[in-house]
């Protein structure tokens, strides 16, 4: 079965944005994106979108399947 | 004063540990001296609107962001994990409990009392465990 990467952690340092900085923007908690960042946790659709909004990106950009 | 989202968390996190801690207390001393009243008999519902009470002043106190912050996908999944998980354990206390009964280590009237209050401590201490392993 495929795995979800993603590479949020990336994005988000490339943009100076703490863990902190991002939830606010997307309306979730700081754990929310440590467990995102740390693939515990797999978002919903809109939550993926909002966050590809924030960071000004394509989902694809942020999520991808491994194999 | 408005609270952060992390506040607000934390005060409902600790609530319910509590609340959970005082129905799983009232169900062991139940057990052990085999009466439905070890204690006051309205302590685990006392401690159950007082953290209710709590919990809401926390949030009352908060902005919608940090509301939201605080009640997000995450939250909402562990939440129905703790009931999904919560939801055995209160069935799996019934044979349990027969077989309790079935060797008369407890009388029906603590049986039902114990059974009440692990089963509002199942789901509590659950749902608390699976946010704090989370952080």
């Amino acid at each position: 079965m495929s795995e979800l990467r993603n590479n949020l952690k990336t994005l988000r340092a490339e943009r100076g944005m703490t863990q902190a900085d991002l939830a606010t923007a997307v309306s979730v908690s700081r754990k929310t994106i440590n467990t995102i960042e740390n693939r515990v946790f797999v978002p919903s659709t809109v939550l993926a979108l909002r966050l590809a909004d924030v960071l000004h990106v394509s989902v694809h950009d942020i999520f991808e399947l491994e194999n | 004063m408005a609270l952060s989202s992390f506040q607000i968390t934390t005060v409902r996190s600790v609530s319910l540990a509590m609340v959970g801690l005082c129905c799983l207390t009232y169900a062991v001393l139940a057990i052990a001296q085999d009466r439905p009243d070890p204690l006051l008999w309205y302590v685990p519902g006392a401690g159950g609107i007082l953290a209710s009470i709590g919990i809401f002043a926390s949030f009352a106190l908060a902005g919608r962001q940090e509301i939201l912050q605080a009640t997000d996908e995450l939250y909402r999944m562990v939440n129905h994990r703790a009931q999904r998980h919560s939801y055995w354990v209160a069935l799996a206390l019934y044979p349990l409990f027969a077989v309790l009964r079935g060797f008369d280590v407890v009388s029906v009237n603590t049986s039902l009392a114990a059974m009440g209050t692990l089963t509002g401590a199942s789901y509590l201490l659950l749902v608390t465990l699976y946010e704090w392993r989370l952080s």
